[in-house]
């Protein structure tokens, strides 16, 4: 029994394709105005590689900020529900505390120990510590975001960067670079400032072991560094952390019609 | 010289022109979508129309036909304002458009009433200008300072000095002699002494009111009137005439009764107030399945503090029982000795079987915003859920506070 889910996020549409609880397929692109056209694009070209057809499927789940827009959706799943089930069951049920960096939003989610939503924090309208604040930063740098962890965790001595707005951030990089520093020490600045604001974010939700980080810059193993820094603790990385959402939201719907 | 003071007033005009515009398209907007509602009936015309006035000085001026007493807050005695034969009403606003005539006048963090409110006095003609006198406690830093603020734009303001301890003896009597003064200032403005007989009658007009207002939450406590109508209702009453408003309740407790979705989980919602025409906070705890059980916002439940009971029916009796209602049955978090407020919550969290507390907070409104983490930590312990939402009344966060609103209220099921 296959199961689609759709995660239309902010930055970028993911698309998985599961059977029980086992990922057959994942694939992402970035966001465009287009939301329907390439998630549609997305699950044909899905459908194509596992050579079945969308009669096939049992379902399809969507999430994501635009969830709502996808007409073809069997079944709407809020994103803190589909993180947390996607973030439970790639964990092997171990996770307790899930920390997603999405495109905009960073959330903080408690789980139970039976994969329920205890408890969430998540940002309000500030992009500060997002997906958002890395496309800023890639932009200053001129470096890919993708280069981000490996620069910098080669710094010895990171930069300070104390502002938790990113159109703050943005003119104290520019004041950094106008001084000369190391990218290296202003990428692991920039770092540490994002897992300083998640700290503050999570504030009074104690956060169990068995931390997880997703979302596309759980990637980034610079920033991994840093939170684990901050927060303390170690924090476990998915092996494509960018599709626990869409896979939770397909597991969803796979129970349900189960 | 001349050209450019004709052109800074001719910009002037223009902006007004826009933002006047925009107020009324802001209210347009949500009265459209309050009509739209599945939950709609034309009882609730009455309460849309009153609420209406807001943008109509004149017609509200007319109809009420009395002189004007604006009011912040709900400290102030009602009561006393009506046996002088004033009009009371609230001068508070949720209206975002208006907030652009007092940008650059006010941090940019200030409470968006506040924003709001002050806007009015920039207007050509507006309620606030209107009124014949504006009382102002000082209950937030806000208030305490926006006399300040309005300056010479108001016709007359009297302030009440707010003892922030309520239960010391001090502030007891602090509060009387306030209550004391305020008589004194609306005698001169009445232009006659207050009538002991007449404030009798307008006490009994307000428990009058009480009481509907106490039938109007036990309706929706058992789902049948929805958590945004009863808050319209109850922001009607701000602006209303007080006899007119119970005998209209009176009609809606009759004859409404639409029943709450199955699977919609109850919440209970406070913080900051919810005013007409904004209810987005309202509006999308609804549209995220969840049912608005009860609350405790100062423009809603606890618009009417209780009943005024007097042993002693003398004028100093009646004064000093009502001074006493006002100031001790507010569970504003501007008081600093508060406990009331978080055992009324839980109380009603109990009795009723609400599971979660949806707590609103208009950025900059700082007494709500620091009483959060304990009523966090308070409602956590007493093994119910808690979300805070922190907004003001733009509209761009509300996918973001609607994701949120959908997985807290998974969280319930």
């Amino acid at each position: 029994m296959i199961t689609a889910g759709i995660d239309l996020g902010t930055a970028a549409i993911k698309v998985v394709f599961i059977d029980k609880c086992n990922l057959l397929w994942a694939k992402a692109l970035p966001t465009m105005p287009q939301y329907v056209e390439i998630s549609e694009k997305l699950l044909e070209e899905g459908l194509e590689s596992l050579s079945i057809r969308e009669k096939d499927l049992a379902g399809i789940a969507a999430t994501g900020y635009g969830k709502r827009l996808f007409p073809n959706a069997g079944r709407i799943v809020d994103e803190i529900s589909a993180n947390a089930a996607g973030a439970y069951i790639l964990s092997d049920k171990t996770a307790r505390t899930v920390i997603n960096i999405g495109g905009q939003d960073v959330k903080v989610i408690k789980l139970s120990s039976d994969g329920k939503v205890i408890d969430f924090k998540m940002n309000d309208k500030c992009a500060a510590g997002t997906g958002r604040f890395f496309e800023m930063a890639e932009k200053i740098l001129n470096i890919p975001v993708r280069e981000f962890g490996k620069l910098g965790l080669l710094s010895q001595s990171p930069a300070h960067i104390n502002s938790t707005c990113t159109v703050f951030a943005e003119s104290e990089i520019m004041s950094l670079l106008s001084v000369e520093t190391n990218t290296h020490d202003i990428i692991a600045g920039l770092h540490k400032s994002v897992a300083r604001r998640i700290s503050d974010l999570a504030g009074s939700l104690y956060l169990e072991e068995e931390i997880y980080l997703d979302g596309g810059p759980g990637a980034n193993r610079g920033l991994v560094s840093a939170m684990q820094e901050e927060l303390m603790r170690d924090i476990k990385v998915f092996p494509i952390p960018q599709f626990t959402v869409a896979f939770g939201a397909a597991a969803i719907l796979s129970r349900k019609n189960g | 010289m001349n050209r450019e003071t004709y052109s800074r007033k001719d910009m002037e005009e223009r902006l007004l022109r826009k933002v006047k515009k925009d107020i009324q398209c802001e209210h347009d907007i949500e009265l459209m979508s309050l009509r739209e509602r599945d939950d709609f009936s034309s009882e609730f015309e009455y309460f849309l129309e009153i609420l209406s006035l807001g943008i109509y000085p004149q017609k509200f001026k007319e109809r009420f036909n009395k002189p004007l007493a604006g009011l912040y807050c709900v400290q102030v005695p009602l009561e006393l304002f009506d046996a002088l034969g004033f009009h009371p009403f609230r001068l508070c606003s949720g209206s975002l458009a208006i907030q652009r005539l007092s940008s650059g006048r006010v941090p940019s963090l200030t409470c968006p009433i506040i924003k709001s409110c002050l806007s009015s006095f920039y207007l050509d003609e507006s309620m606030e200008k209107l009124c014949d006198l504006i009382v102002i406690p000082t209950t937030c830093d806000w208030n305490a300072k926006l006399p300040e603020i309005i300056g010479d734009k108001a016709n007359s303001i009297h302030i009440m000095e707010l003892p922030h301890i309520k239960e010391s003896e001090r502030g007891r009597e602090r509060w009387i002699q306030e209550v004391y003064e305020l008589k004194k200032v609306l005698e001169v403005h009445a232009g006659r002494r207050l009538n002991r007989r007449q404030l009798s009658s307008s006490i009994k007009k307000y428990m009058s009111a009480w009481q509907v207002l106490g039938q109007l939450i036990e309706l929706r406590r058992r789902g049948a009137i929805s958590g945004t109508w009863s808050i319209i209702i109850a922001n009607a009453f701000m602006l209303d005439n007080v006899e007119s408003w119970t005998e209209k309740v009176k009609q809606v407790l009759k004859n409404y009764n639409v029943p709450k979705k199955k699977n919609n989980p109850d919440v209970f919602l406070t913080g900051s107030p919810v005013f007409f025409p904004n209810l987005k906070i309202s509006e999308l705890i609804e549209e995220a399945g969840m049912f608005i059980a009860g609350d405790e916002l100062c423009t809603s439940e606890r618009n009417l503090t209780g009943a005024t009971i007097c042993d002693d029916y003398s004028e100093h009796g009646i004064l000093k029982t009502l001074a006493e209602r006002y100031q001790l049955s507010c569970s504003c978090p501007s008081f600093a000795d508060n406990y009331r407020r978080a055992k009324n919550i839980l109380d009603t969290m109990r009795i009723h079987n609400i599971k979660g507390v949806i707590y609103h907070i208009l950025k900059g409104c700082h007494p709500y915003d620091i009483e959060s983490f304990y009523f966090e930590k308070m409602i956590k312990e007493n093994g119910y859920h808690f979300i805070k939402i922190e907004t003001d009344y733009s509209h761009e966060d509300r996918q973001n506070i609607l994701i949120r609103l959908e997985a807290f209220r998974e969280t319930l099921c």
